[in-house]
């Protein structure tokens, strides 16, 4: 799951990528995109489109809410937000001034968060105290302030979607400019990385909390998500949300997100992509220019957690006030394994288009459900395949889940025509145009990029789907056997309270 | 395609920065100041897209773009639910669905989508208030047979009974489902509470005018409102001009292209008495807020003005006075904005904001002093010039894409707005200043009538809103539909 900074749009964008998936055919980027690294290890990718005077910068860090431990979930998508205030000449009038009142802040965040931890033997009034002395000074650093100043200075120039997002895998930060503007992209850039003021620290965490009560707590779907995630996985950070728990969100300090910044956020972890109305050699001078004294950092440690084997089915039910949702998931494997492509096109065989099996036979046919889609993953880690649906009253989720079983067991059973193999091929090609559309440059540059964050390839979904072709019926078969079984299921299920017994 | 000036770059690019070698030590580094950098507006004229009349009632709009192979055609059909009787209401939508879904004379409806998924290409079709669309995407080396299967459609729909039936289904069960969110329930009782139900802009479908449509409903309306109506086609995408009019003037011989009657648009009066109106939903750490009026008329004097006011009120994001007073300086929501709108007779002034139970008067008192400020006392001349400076060098954006440009001229045109709407927006934006912003302010914003809406947990905010002095806090019951 992506979250972005300030637009819930931009999810919808990013899901439509996810789902136009496997792009294909025997095209690809890597006749159109010029990559260049820099002796820091920084890579840059170059789409020269000049149709319009305008381009998209997009930095890409390997850094998302897998690479959280325990008791730090959020700090990925946190950090995200730190990113915007600024830096010792961006957002202040005078950081000599405003340097020691941070410091102080500091102490006394440190000492909030000490106490905080205690839970409930935690002392609120000492807490509140606390607090108080915090906004005192937040009020304070405002008078050297120069309010979101990186954000004035974009929309002054003509930029257009100014955001970034954090995912479970990466966090991306975007824009489109006017083509006159590639040096602005580049120092805006390169400083905010180099030369971050922590600013609003931690009145930010009101903020995401706000952003937590709004895109999890307070919405069926997030709710169902947060908790159904929080039993499929026990070990993986996979299981934690992006956003984090609130109780994290409320405790980190600023040395920890600080310490998360510099193991992070260093050139040989970071890709970008510049699409648009560029030249190469432009790009390339600056580039140098701007981010090649950026000094190489450590390789970051990895998850070290691999996600036991599942050895029972697993279920979770969950109340809200809303109409009855649906979930199940599969451990599966990466996308370096054979077997995530031939999920992936089960996946398509299931549920891509009016005339798949999911959608022709239980939302037309026998009007069981509204809508069920079923997708596998390609992420840095193995993840899920995960099929989601809202049955249709007087439908019930069981009813739901039988139906759902009853394909899965034909897949396991029954070897699909190779004319619905051809069809998803063809649906998968179309695809990779597809994702072109709305906002091309930025849409194009996250492509690229996530095809060199997950598989290291920017022809990675081009080859995918035309990999799709050599898989077979049996394949399908062989691994629906393997993967769909009773006990490596999970299943979260959402209701009504008052119908919480109407199973 | 055109290909455009590659615009002086460097040009304005001042050499302001020490070179920064590579190896230089960061201690020693200047910093680096983006204010510093100066560049010149990019000069952008407006493009316009192709456009030529294939036969009376059928006007073609075009736009080549050869990079990629691929083609989107849209039929643009001068019909809508406007039409509809309100005791049927969902009619319109039903009927330009069914369209696609009932299949052909010639194609069932799971041969039609069969053909379409195996070509990888989609066919959508959607009814609008005043205007319908269906519309193509395939790839080009699929685009004959992908416009056949739409001209099929267009010609000879079977509406076919058991796709009906599940159509109408469908909408019965999104119906239930449409308050499952909190932000989509605010919304809809906020433009019932400003509209009044009955308005089109505020009309929902009910299980009871969905189940009062039947098959003939369906039929007739394609009869009288589809088949033979004015229509606008536009293709952007990997296609010559010269071939696709060849195409449409054959596709389209015997389309006689009927002008619709002539709709009178209902005026809009604000239904609800101003006040605060709750309702209630025990479930909610987070409050949705929703304060405003009517706003104003597609081709109201100030229509692009307005921009610069918006962008200062709520739309320029970290900019705007809202984000920056309730989100950024307070902390208080992750999501606001707010703008005066422009609609058919006239569009929603709204200002939202989520917010923990606990801060929903702040947040209410904040947006409110917002609104009323920027009737009282003019912008000042830094928002004035970012805002401006914004319109003026995103402008470009409005153009990125083919589809952007035809689109854009096609919908521009049928809302009635003048030819030359788009050279003349840079040049009005450019005279705008602080009185023209507090002008505009006075004319369309009346803190004093506004309707103020929160959804949230009773318990935990009717105090705070008590508080406010304005009166009996006016319940209202979470609507079933």
């Amino acid at each position: 799951m992506k979250i972005p900074r300030f637009s819930l749009f931009f999810f919808a964008f990013l899901l439509m990528i996810l789902l136009a998936g496997q792009p294909a055919s025997a095209q690809g980027f890597s006749g159109k995109v010029k990559e260049f690294t820099l002796a820091n290890g920084l890579r840059f990718f170059v789409y020269e489109r000049p149709q319009v005077p305008t381009f998209a910068g997009m930095i890409m860090v390997k850094v998302g809410s897998v690479d959280e431990r325990k008791g730090e979930t959020g700090l990925a998508h946190f950090f995200e937000h730190m990113a915007f205030k600024g830096t010792s000449v961006m957002g202040t009038r005078d950081y000599a001034k405003e340097k020691p009142i941070l410091e102080e802040m500091d102490r006394l965040g440190d000492e909030l968060a000490a106490e905080y931890l205690k839970g409930e033997r935690a002392d609120q009034a000492k807490m509140k105290e606390l607090r108080d002395k915090l906004k005192k000074l937040q009020e304070q650093t405002l008078t050297f302030a120069v309010k979101d100043e990186l954000d004035r200075i974009y929309a002054e120039n003509g930029g257009e979607f100014l955001n970034a997002s954090t995912g479970n895998d990466s966090t991306q930060y975007f824009i489109m400019l006017p083509s006159n503007r590639l040096e602005l992209w580049f120092m805006i850039e390169s400083e905010r990385f180099r030369d971050l003021v922590f600013r609003e620290f931690y009145s930010e965490r009101d903020v995401i909390a706000e952003e937590r009560r709004m895109s999890l707590d307070n919405t069926p779907d997030g709710l169902l998500r947060d908790e159904f995630m929080n039993i499929a996985y026990v070990l993986h950070p996979y299981r934690h949300s992006v956003v984090g728990y609130m109780e994290d969100i409320q405790s980190y300090t600023k040395a920890k997100a600080v310490g998360f910044f510099k193991t992070f956020y260093i050139p040989n972890n970071i890709v970008a992509a510049v699409v648009g109305d560029v030249r190469l050699e432009e790009v390339k001078r600056l580039a140098e220019q701007y981010f090649g004294d950026i000094p190489r950092g450590t390789d970051p440690p990895r998850p070290t957690e691999i996600e036991p084997e599942q050895r029972g089915e697993r279920r979770v039910a969950t109340w809200f006030e809303a109409e009855p949702r649906f979930l199940m998931g599969y451990h599966m494997p990466g996308p370096a394994e054979k077997d995530n492509l031939t999920l992936s096109l089960a996946g398509m065989i299931l549920s891509r288009g009016s005339s798949s099996r999911f959608i022709r036979d239980l939302v037309t046919n026998k009007k069981i459900a509204i809508s069920v889609f079923a997708s596998a993953s390609a992420a840095r880690y193995p993840a899920l395949f995960m099929i989601q649906g809202q049955p249709r009253h007087p439908n019930t989720v069981q009813d739901l889940e039988k139906a759902v079983l009853e394909h899965l067991d034909r897949l396991k059973k029954e070897p699909v025509a190779q004319a619905e193999i051809d069809k998803s091929i063809n649906q998968a090609e179309a695809g990779l145009y597809r994702s072109m559309g709305f906002a091309d440059n930025v849409f194009l540059a996250m492509r690229l990029l996530r095809n060199v964050i997950i598989f290291d390839d920017i022809d990675a979904d081009w080859k995918r789907a035309e990999a799709l072709k050599k898989i077979t019926p049996e394949d399908i078969m062989a691994a629906a056997g393997k993967y769909f079984t009773e006990t490596n299921r999970t299943v979260g299920i959402l209701l009504r309270k008052e119908r919480g017994g109407e199973r | 395609m055109k290909r455009q000036r590659k615009m002086a770059l460097g040009l304005a690019v001042a050499a302001i920065l020490i070179g920064s070698l590579a190896f230089s030590p960061s201690g020693l580094r200047a910093q680096k100041d983006p204010k510093t950098l100066k560049f010149a507006d990019l000069e952008f004229k407006a493009q316009r897209p192709g456009m030529t009349t294939v036969k009376k009632g059928v006007t073609f709009y075009f736009k080549e773009d050869h990079e990629q192979p691929v083609i989107d055609a849209s039929v643009i059909i001068k019909t809508g639910s406007l039409t509809e009787p309100l005791d049927k209401t969902g009619l319109a939508s039903l009927a330009m669905r069914m369209l696609k879904a009932g299949g052909t004379k010639t194609l069932t409806p799971d041969a039609l989508e069969e053909k379409l998924d195996f070509l990888g290409s989609t066919i959508g079709s959607y009814a609008g208030p005043e205007y319908s669309e269906i519309s193509l995407w395939t790839l080009g080396k699929n685009f004959d047979e992908t416009w056949k299967v739409l001209l099929d459609i267009l010609y000879n729909p079977a509406f076919d009974k058991d796709r009906f039936d599940t159509e109408k289904k469908k909408d019965l069960e999104s119906i239930r489902r449409r308050f499952d969110y909190p932000t989509t329930l605010s919304m809809a009782l906020f433009t019932e509470l400003i509209y009044g139900k009955d308005y089109p802009e505020a009309r929902r479908t009910t299980s009871a005018t969905i189940n009062a449509i039947t098959l003939e409903d369906i039929q007739a309306f394609y009869e009288k409102n589809v088949r033979d109506r004015e229509i606008i086609i536009a293709f952007t995408g990997d296609f010559k001009q010269a071939q696709a009019l060849e195409l449409l003037k054959k596709s389209f011989k015997d389309w006689k292209g009927n002008a619709p009657a002539r709709l009178d648009i209902p005026k809009a009066a604000l239904a609800a008495k101003p006040g605060i109106y709750l309702v209630d939903k025990p479930d909610m750490s987070q409050a949705v807020i929703i304060l405003g009026h009517l706003g104003l008329n597609n081709l109201d004097p100030d229509n692009v003005e307005v921009g610069i006011f918006n962008f200062i009120l709520g739309t320029g994001s970290f900019n705007s006075r809202l984000m920056r007073e309730v989100r950024s300086n307070r902390g208080l929501a992750y999501m606001t904005f707010g703008s005066i709108g422009l609609g058919r007779d006239k569009g929603l002034f709204s200002n939202v904001c989520m917010t923990k139970s606990q801060s929903v008067g702040e947040a209410i008192k904040l947006m409110r002093d917002i609104s009323a400020d920027m009737t009282r006392n003019p912008v000042t001349a830094g928002e004035l010039e970012v805002a401006k400076k914004y319109e003026v060098n995103s402008f470009v954006h409005k153009f990125d894409s083919a589809q952007a440009v035809v689109s854009q001229a096609i919908y521009l045109k049928l809302d009635g707005h003048p030819d030359n709407y788009l050279d003349t927006y840079l040049p009005r934006i450019r005279k705008v200043d602080a009185a023209r912003v507090l002008a505009i302010g006075k004319k369309a914003v009346r803190p004093d009538e506004m309707v103020i809406l929160v959804v949230g947990k009773k318990a935990e905010v009717i105090d705070q809103l008590k508080a406010f002095g304005m009166g009996e806090v006016t319940e209202l019951p979470l609507p079933k539909e």
